[in-house]
């Protein structure tokens, strides 16, 4: 990779900075939003995939992300599993229900599939509040442990946070990966044109699914390490509100880009807490700014940076 | 098996289904004219509750005059809504799901501050006590429900295919250019559709609020299957969302009373999507021949 | 091939040969399209088969038959827009590869190797077919007649044995169309056999030895281009039965 000098100067002054971040957050509660939106860039990422690139309209990431979180907790609380054990097998187990939830999904398209896979998020969403037996029902789980690492227990906001930033930055990388190789092209190719991708010999059935399993593995990775973080979760956190957080995430960070997905977490997760100084106004004034970006930012705030640029060469 | 049991929960089923087929042709409408899919149909829904809840028990009109008003102000804030949802109609239907979606938690919390978070009592207007035809117990909002909302469905028919305006409407839906160069008002034409739409919901709202809390976020799980009702009957064909809602409905009673009322959505979905793998575009979409 | 109660394709019979360019010929709504969509796998014939050198292929999906060595193009242009020209053409060569996400894991060499193949085949491509030039560019921005030949260049990567050309002159100026018609007769000699619809009579004239003529779904004519022009039953189906 040729980097220019400045490029690679400013990338290790924001490592650098990104590793001792948590010396300079003295706040708890900013620590924790920071971690949220590490969180979200990993489901949003893992959305961006199947949504993204491969083009399908895919809305059960919430639910996903809740079957990531109840596996991790119920292994480690029933099961009494360390952490290292339960994250990959979260992951391995939402990864197994995106293979499963894909294949009703694969011959509808559009708008019938959007109801598709939110009705399989529903039925998944009142598996998590009626299972009781498996999951505590609407109680949710409680007293998840907090991850060891070399001997520490991670279990504040300021130790979790680099065992979330190495997975969160591995995340990303991965997906980069994926986008420029012969599996991230299949992929673009499908969005673009289906007839096409098939005529030249890409089974977009086939990727369908393996896009299914990504993003639905990288909503269970974020579930299993959201599950020990705040050590309590329950069925509420999963539903309908959730995945339109999710969606809107996607789309005001930038659609089908790298970038987008790590802005939209961030501008969303800071702007909602930041808006809760208006009280009742809050949520109002939330989705104006939701609608305003939709109508006027649809590529997502990822271009606002080229569009400045464009505008002031004066194109 | 008892006649009089399936009598019973095939009526219950119609009831909330046929809730369901008002709010899913006001989806099937509104797409057809301005390839709007408005996810915040559930959020009018709600404030044509509201709205009824207003007339009849704030202020204390009659019955009739409290529904017609009601509908009548949804209908008015549905016509002013089109200027803001014009931008959002024929783009990605990523982006028209987030910005209607925007649109509707705005109007819930906009409601949410107006009225509180608190359910409120929505008296029925023929009392509560149910009515016995035979063997069969039916409740009198239900009858209610019978009695208006197939007026509602003949009346909107009778205007769309016979009066000047529901001409012009169906012509620009079909073919918005040639109706434009026709001289249809284009946005008015729409900004009709989604007045009648949201009356439609209105109506929903003032008949189910009886039976339902009137809540701000009653909308939501109604507006969910209002669309999955216009999908299952196949997207854009109004009759398709009547026959969609109807059965959604039949199948939650019915699926509440044999099997458990916790699982009835489940229940629901699992059928929608049962069906729609054997027919991708829904019961009256069109046959694929393609192999793909 | 039947839509509905619409026979769109009757009882046709039709046989390409290696090596050869069949052209195929007909007025609007012939079924030439039709046939195109069921040789290729994206209509299911009601009734009949498509055969490959002795493979039945008329159960397989699309991508199947392109693996089999069967590739085509558009009518109205199929590209993915928002790729390069050069990714375009390198998906192109998705079914001469096999590098999967598994390999990520566990033989991540083979992915960077297979990798490199596919740009340098590209690449190759590309020269031959003069789109060096745009390589980076995205599809969408091309001229009508450079995204007609990405087309191909594309088609041309899956390395197919049969190369179905769907009406690849539409649109394109008399010195396109003779470029058009340099790189079919390149193709041809690599030993591609070539099924080409066309409304363009002149090109089909040149450089097709064997021309069929569809009308209503059913040939009506087989033979040579002299032989076409000379037939009565060409001349009805284009321009209608003379009136006495």
């Amino acid at each position: 990779m040729e980097l220019s000098r400045t490029r690679k100067i400013s990338y290790v002054i924001i490592g650098l900075l990104l590793v001792f971040l948590p010396t300079f957050v003295k706040s708890i509660y900013v620590m924790h939003i920071i971690n949220m939106v590490l969180i979200y860039t990993v489901i949003i990422s893992g959305m961006n995939i199947i949504m993204g690139y491969c083009g399908q309209f895919m809305l059960a990431q919430a639910a996903f992300y809740g079957i990531g979180a109840y596996t991790s907790a119920i292994l480690a609380t029933r099961l009494g599993l360390s952490f290292w054990i339960c994250l990959p097998s979260a992951v391995i187990v939402t990864c197994v229900a995106g293979l499963l939830t894909s294949l009703p999904c694969l011959k509808v398209r559009g708008h019938y599939l959007a109801i598709v896979s939110l009705g399989l998020a529903v039925v998944i969403h009142e598996a998590m509040v009626n299972l009781v037996d498996l999951t505590n029902g609407p109680g949710g789980i409680i007293r998840i442990p907090a991850p060891f690492l070399f001997g520490m227990s991670l279990d504040t906001d300021h130790r979790y946070y680099h065992l979330l930033l190495v997975l969160t930055i591995l995340s990303i990388l991965f997906v980069k990966l994926i986008l420029e190789s012969r599996v991230g092209r299949a992929f673009i190719a499908i969005r673009e044109s289906y007839t096409a991708a098939e005529a030249m010999g890409i089974n977009h059935r086939f990727y369908k699914i393996i896009g299914f399993m990504l993003s639905a593995s990288y909503a269970g990775l974020a579930g299993s390490l959201y599950a020990h973080l705040v050590k309590f979760i329950s069925p509420d956190s999963f539903g309908l509100e959730e995945l339109l957080l999710e969606i809107a995430m996607l789309l005001v960070g930038g659609i089908g880009t790298l970038a987008g997905p790590v802005l939209g977490a961030t501008v969303l997760s800071f702007g909602y807490e930041y808006l809760r100084a208006l009280k009742g106004l809050q949520m109002v004034v939330y989705g104006l700014m939701i609608l305003l970006s939709v109508i006027f930012i649809p590529q997502g705030l990822v271009t606002i940076k080229d569009r400045v640029l464009a505008f002031r060469r004066g194109s | 098996m008892n006649i009089g049991l399936t009598i019973q929960i095939l009526l219950g089923g119609l009831g909330i289904g046929i809730i369901y087929s008002l709010v899913g042709m006001g989806y099937s409408m509104i797409y057809r004219s301005m390839g709007l899919i408005n996810f915040a149909h559930g959020s009018i829904f709600m404030i044509g509750a509201y709205m009824g809840l207003v007339f009849y028990v704030t202020l204390k009109f009659p019955f009739p005059i409290a529904f017609c008003l009601g509908v009548l102000s949804t209908a008015a804030i549905g016509f002013f809504l089109e200027r803001i949802l014009r931008p959002l109609s024929r783009i990605d239907l990523m982006f028209m799901l987030i910005g209607t979606l925007a649109l509707g938690i705005v109007f819930d919390n906009l409601a949410l501050i107006i009225w509180g978070a608190e359910g409120l009592q929505f008296p029925a207007p023929l009392g509560e006590k149910p009515v016995s035809l035979g063997n069969i117990m039916i409740e009198p909002q239900t009858i209610l429900i019978f009695i208006i909302a197939p007026l509602i469905m003949v009346f909107l028919q009778v205007f769309m295919s016979r009066s000047k305006t529901g001409k012009a409407m169906r012509a620009a839906a079909q073919d918005r250019e040639t109706a434009g160069a026709m001289g249809i008002p284009l946005n008015r034409m729409n900004a009709l559709t989604l007045a009648i739409g949201s009356a439609m919901a209105a109506v929903a709202g003032i008949l189910a609020a009886p039976i339902f809390l009137v809540s701000t976020n009653m909308g939501w799980s109604v507006a969910i299957k209002g669309f999955a009702a216009a999908i299952l009957g196949g997207f854009g064909n109004p009759i398709g969302a009547v026959i969609g809602g109807l059965i959604f409905g039949i199948i939650e009673a019915a699926s509440a009373f044999f099997i458990s009322s916790t699982y009835k959505y489940t229940i629901s979905f699992a059928v929608t999507i049962a069906v729609l793998m054997f027919k991708p575009m829904g019961i009256f979409g069109e046959p694929t021949i393609e192999k793909m | 091939m039947r839509f509905g109660g619409v026979v769109a394709l009757n009882h046709l019979s039709l046989g390409l040969n290696q090596g050869e360019i069949l052209g195929l010929i007909g007025p609007n709504g012939s079924g030439k399209s039709t046939l195109f969509n069921v040789v290729t796998g994206f209509y299911r014939a009601n009734e009949g088969k498509v055969r490959l050198e002795e493979e039945d292929l008329t159960e397989l999906y699309p991508h199947e038959i392109t693996e089999r060595g069967l590739a085509r193009t558009f009518q109205n242009l199929n590209l993915f827009n928002r790729m390069t020209v050069l990714e375009n053409v390198m998906v192109g060569m998705h079914p001469r590869t096999s590098a999967g996400l598994r390999h990520f894991f566990y033989n991540p060499a083979r992915v960077v190797r297979e990798e490199r193949w596919m740009r340098k085949g590209a690449q190759l491509i590309l020269k031959e077919l003069d789109l060096e030039e745009y390589s980076r560019e995205q599809a969408k921005n091309l001229p009508y007649g450079v995204q007609r030949r990405v087309e191909i260049a594309r088609a041309m990567a899956t390395e197919p044995k049969f190369l179905l050309l769907d009406e690849p002159a539409a649109g394109l100026n008399v010195a396109e169309t003779e470029t058009l018609q340099e790189t079919i007769g390149r193709i041809l000699e690599k030993g591609i056999a070539i099924l080409l619809v066309e409304h363009n009579m002149r090109l089909v004239m040149n450089i097709c030895r064997r021309i069929c003529v569809l009308n209503y779904g059913e040939k009506v004519a087989e033979g040579t281009p002299a032989e076409i022009n000379e037939s009565k039953a060409v001349i009805e189906a284009y321009l209608g039965k003379r009136k006495r």
